[in-house]
């Protein structure tokens, strides 16, 4: 008798089906990170291009080489990011690989979050890494893990800062900062907490910790020059790490 | 629209009123005129300048130098002040001697980078204190 191919086995029962191994089902992938699911008090979003406008009322589209005056804010929270003022816009780029990110001139530009007064919001950051020797920064580089802190600690009102200002308060975030390299989320969170002592100047809850990570270089009088390429505004308890970490790995997927 | 161009510029103190009515009028909101803020940037004498930097379209530099009128969504603007900022303004393209700012003049220079122009109109960032 002769059995060729598939063939053996048929008839043979469940008791000898169940001695062929086979293989588990993969599991399911998981879910996709939904912003919508962070709740109030957030304002979180990653630049692509259905993020970015021209126009500070978030109208026209931009472009590669354009200038931003509208960030989307992807919480459904509708706290966007704006700058109203023409000149004051950094510009869209796309890196080698076609990340979009936020070019900043050193010079004046800079965006802003209003009305987080109302919100609760306590901190703005991002997560990116650094390479030392070049102080180039990559955002998430494989090999180079530290976190750089971008924060303005003194009452210039000229880099990332929480103010208050004729229409309310609000982050700002612009191309003159002082970057901290640190070595972990957390010590980010620490290098920065209560540095601003501009928030002391107003009758405003404690503590007022900013932080934001660029990509880039900076140079002559710590002026900024580098690449944004996410935003993350939150209250100081809201966002527990496992839920950082999966904000970071969001970041992550969309700039391989 | 092509940003291809990229010009700075520094503004004597006492003219920054009158430069913020031009950047108005040539602005395309209200918002442009608060383009010209704190004069945080000084020349080797200690004079102060406000400072603006803006990637623009190639046709800015006709634009800056054609007779103003108060934009539709700035019927208020102060044309006559807008017109001494575009009297007093200096502009360099890269051709011949780059001018230095001076508390006299509006120096514009159309130059790819920010910081360098600066540098090169013989300005620096008034000092402040890092940590």
């Amino acid at each position: 008798m002769t059995f060729v191919g598939t063939s053996i086995g048929v008839g043979m029962g469940a008791a000898a089906s169940a001695a062929v191994p086979v293989a588990p089902p993969p599991p399911p992938p998981a879910p996709a990170f939904d912003p919508t699911t962070l709740g109030a008090g957030v304002a979180l979003t990653r630049f692509n291009d259905a993020a970015m406008y021209q126009d500070a009322a978030g109208t026209t589209l931009a472009g590669i080489g354009e200038p931003v005056g509208y960030i989307a804010d992807l919480t459904g929270n509708g706290l966007h990011f704006t700058q109203a003022t023409a000149s004051k816009r950094p510009l869209l780029r796309a890196d080698a690989s076609g990340n979009r990110y936020l070019e900043f001139d050193a010079v004046d530009d800079f965006i802003e979050l209003r009305g987080v007064e109302a919100h609760g919001i306590h901190q703005l950051g991002m997560a990116a890494n650094f390479d030392t020797t070049s102080r180039a920064m990559n955002f998430m580089h494989a090999t180079q893990s530290r976190y750089v802190a971008l924060v303005n600690d003194n009452d210039t009102g000229t880099a990332i800062n929480y103010a208050v200002g004729t229409t309310g308060a609000f982050w700002r975030v612009s191309g003159a900062a002082y970057l901290y390299g640190v070595a972990t989320r957390d010590d980010l969170y620490e290098a920065t907490r209560g540095k601003n002592t501009l928030v002391a100047q107003f009758d405003t809850p404690a503590p007022y910790a900013g932080f934001g990570v660029g990509v880039g270089t900076y140079g002559a009088s710590w002026a900024f020059s580098g690449k944004l390429y996410g935003l993350l505004a939150t209250t100081d308890v809201a966002l527990p790490g496992t839920v950082l970490a999966e904000i970071e790995a969001w970041w992550q997927e969309a700039m391989q | 629209m092509s940003y291809e161009l990229r010009v700075t510029v520094a503004c004597p103190h006492a003219k920054t009123a009158d430069a913020n009515q031009l950047a108005l009028v040539l602005g395309e909101s209200v918002a442009d005129g608060e383009s010209f803020a704190a004069a945080n940037w000084q020349d080797a004498a200690g004079n102060r300048y406000a400072v603006m930097s803006a990637a623009c379209e190639p046709s800015f530099a006709n634009a800056a130098t054609r007779p103003l009128a108060a934009p539709s969504f700035a019927p208020d603007a102060d044309v006559q002040a807008a017109t001494r900022a575009q009297a007093a303004l200096v502009v360099w393209s890269g051709a011949g001697q780059a001018p230095k700012a001076t508390p006299e003049t509006i120096t514009a220079y159309f130059h790819p980078n920010g910081p360098e122009a600066l540098e090169m109109m013989g300005l620096t960032p008034v000092e402040e204190e890092l940590v």
